[in-house]
């Protein structure tokens, strides 16, 4: 029993034999208080230094999956102010921001901003949102960028600083003009070799790069000279992210990579728009009657305007940049007489409905062996078979009349 | 020789007690002590919080919120607009009715505002939740518009039927209710499948909304903040549209709401709603531009 309670008194007493020296250096000089104090202080004077403030490739979906946009934000005072290619070079919108302790320095744009706020808005419709963030922890701040990486969605995001004296409607619309210009089917040419095919869509802003061995899908962002991936894009060994576009040649080029380029590689058929551009007959009523329209591509390069001498409204064509194809659905055409809108509305004679539904219409289908001859063909869209076109007229949103008819609409047929 | 022991044991284990850090709490503190405000910020800090103690968080704040939901923040012009409502239709109210003490000691903490509305994968949404008496928080601030903030009946449905929904179940967390109430419909709650029925399905089984058919306490809540918002002529539309079934049920339950606001909080809620609608009555004559 004795020995029991020595040696449990001599465990005892060896446990009081801590050692005091003080040799753990601290890492940090400071403790983590004060230093995410200095951090978060830091972090906010270096985003307001900017005058003319910064240039954010916005990346939403988580695993960059919802494409890139440009926004240009400047801070000053805790508030902020944003314009985006989205929302065109004429808007800006202000609300607030706070740099807060949270994981880590987080900037956090924390009252409502139209620009900042749209990818992360739920609707009845999209109850997950577009998953964009609005929460960003600050892992290096410097007088060139600053990284952060969105606190939900996880998407790592850079800001550049945006030269003092550029002006932000003239970046908003040189980024604007490349999205329009660039074209969309590419070669992924490594020397002389083709080795994958990339589609680019302006619109999702996602490519897409079909190799021998698959496809996969990568967001980019527009720049003011080309394009950026959100990742370096690798196929056989190159990798490139930065590209630059080249109209004359309709090529992409890279500044790090000199043996890889993109070159326009139309599939089979294509037509591009300036190539359709023209003058074309419109027949109807089963081809016993026509009117002749000229088509002139809309700046987006998206569409046709069809124009014609003999009929009242003018209307859009709209043109698949990706696949050189033509379709007409519904859409509103403008102010006409009485009529604050006019809407163009597919119409179904044979069943005697139509719709004002968006995405609703007909494809024009070139006829193989025929250049520039195309045949109207339904979309399919529709529970009811589409054959021709109503022009309704609205006021103050009321349907409240019924102005032209192109009825059983058959060809589209170029002669100049 | 055992005294001894004990004593060799204390002091074994008071030495193990030796504190070898000289780590005095560093006086910087954790908190940031500047704080900017804006004039809304100074605002809220004048009618709400010296006033009431009460947090009006319109700037987001992550912790707040429920993560369930893809939320965003509310807009810092509507929400302003929006505060000066909610004091003049519902703090203001009841002060007038029941005391400047009843309103300090009974309103949420914290009143927390988000842009965006919280979309169910039900096709229903959430307006408003209150949380433990602590909380309230609105959703759906973006959706304001100038018209809209000027329609009492469209604020009525989005914003003050919720509010004085939710205050109910403070009052009912601090003071339970007759749990009679509970029984009076008992058959005719269905919890979560609510938002299958009609109003005038509601009406007819003795509900004053399909909402109430959830459960007790949300019947409760809906009875007081129905009854408070709805005009008597609106009231005794709901009630003709009950049918006499209905209505008598509605009628029983309104009644233990009556003497359950009067007897715990002396409250006469027909006073309540005469002053609600007159203020209702006003909302185009409040200045809702200048944060006064």
């Amino acid at each position: 029993m004795k020995k029991v309670i020595y040696s449990l008194l001599f465990l005892l007493v060896t446990l009081s034999f801590q050692s005091c020296l003080h040799d753990e250096k601290d890492i940090f000089s400071e403790n983590a208080s004060e230093r995410i104090e200095k951090a978060v202080t830091v972090d906010k004077q270096m985003l307001e230094s900017s005058s003319n403030g910064w240039i954010l490739n916005y990346y939403p979906g988580e695993s960059y999956s919802g494409g890139g946009y440009v926004y240009l934000i400047k801070f000053k005072n805790g508030k902020v102010t944003v314009a985006s290619e989205i929302t065109g070079s004429d808007s800006t919108f202000t609300s607030d921001y706070a740099m807060i302790k949270d994981q880590g320095p987080v900037l956090s744009f924390d009252t409502y901003n139209p620009i900042i706020h749209v990818f992360g808005e739920a609707t009845a419709d999209n109850i997950n949102s577009d998953e964009g963030d609005y929460e960003f922890i600050v892992s290096k701040a410097t007088t060139d960028s600053i990284v952060m990486t969105g606190k939900k969605w996880g998407n790592k995001m850079i800001m550049t600083r945006m030269p003092a004296t550029t002006k932000w409607p003239v970046y908003i619309d040189s980024i604007g003009a490349m999205v329009d210009s660039v074209e969309c089917n590419f070669k992924y040419m490594k020397g002389k070799d083709s080795i994958a095919n990339v589609v680019i869509d302006p619109d999702t802003r996602i490519a897409k790069i079909t190799t021998s061995t698959g496809s996969t899908s990568l967001s980019f962002t527009p720049t003011t000279k080309g394009i950026l991936f959100a990742k370096p894009l690798s196929v056989d060994n190159t990798s490139v992210q930065d590209l630059i576009w080249n109209g004359t040649d309709e090529k992409f080029t890279s500044i790090s990579t000199s043996n890889v380029s993109l070159v326009f590689s139309p599939p089979k058929g294509f037509r591009k728009i300036t190539d359709i551009a023209g003058t074309y007959d419109l027949y109807y009523y089963n081809n016993t009657k026509k009117y002749t329209f000229t088509l002139t591509p809309n700046a987006k390069r998206n569409g046709l305007v069809a124009h014609s001498s003999t009929f009242p409204y003018d209307f859009t064509i709209a043109y698949s940049k990706a696949w050189g194809t033509l379709s007409i659905t519904t859409q509103d055409i403008g102010s006409y007489g009485p009529y604050d809108n006019v809407k163009l509305c597919p119409l179904s004679l044979a069943s005697g409905y139509f719709t004002w539904s968006s995405g609703i219409g007909m494809n024009l289908e070139e006829v193989s062996g025929k250049n520039f001859y195309y045949k109207f063909v339904d979309n399919g869209m529709w529970s009811y078979p589409v054959d021709s076109f109503i022009f309704v007229g609205y006021i103050n949103g009321t349907r409240s009349g019924y102005l032209s008819e192109l009825p059983y609409v058959t060809y589209l047929i170029k002669t100049n | 020789m055992k005294k001894y022991i004990i004593f060799l044991f204390v002091l074994a284990l008071s030495a193990g007690f030796a504190s070898c850090s000289n780590d005095d709490p560093s006086s910087t503190s954790i908190f940031n002590k500047t704080t900017s405000r804006d004039s809304l910020d100074l605002w809220l800090l004048k009618n709400y919080t010296y006033p009431y103690n009460v947090a009006f968080k319109y700037k987001w704040e992550d912790i707040e919120s429920d993560k369930t939901y893809n939320l965003v923040p509310a807009d810092s012009a509507k929400a302003a607009k929006l505060a000066i409502i909610v004091k003049y239709l519902w703090f203001d109210a009841y002060t007038e009715v029941a005391g400047e003490d009843f309103v300090k000691s009974n309103v949420p903490r914290v009143i927390f505002l988000v842009g965006s509305a919280a979309y169910n994968d039900n096709n229903t949404m959430v307006l408003g939740t209150a949380e433990g008496g602590l909380k309230i928080t609105l959703y759906m601030v973006n959706s304001l518009t100038d018209a809209m903030l000027k329609n009492y009946s469209t604020l009525n449905e989005y914003y003050f039927h919720t509010m004085h929904h939710e205050f109910t179940h403070i009052l009912n967390q601090k003071k339970p209710y007759d749990t009679n109430f509970n029984l009076i419909t008992e058959s005719g709650y269905v919890s979560g499948s609510w938002y299958q029925y009609t109003s005038s399905q509601a009406h007819q089984a003795g509900f004053v909304t399909p909402y109430a058919m959830d459960e007790g306490k949300e019947d409760f809540a809906e009875m007081m903040s129905t009854y408070v918002t709805t005009s008597e002529s609106d009231w005794n539309a709901i009630l003709s549209d009950a049918g006499t079934g209905g209505a008598a049920l509605i009628s029983e339950k309104l009644d233990i709401v009556r003497s359950y606001m009067k007897d715990s909080w002396g409250i006469d809620i027909d006073d309540i709603r005469d002053v609600v609608l007159r203020r209702a009555g006003d909302i185009n004559n409040l200045d809702l531009n200048h944060l006064n």
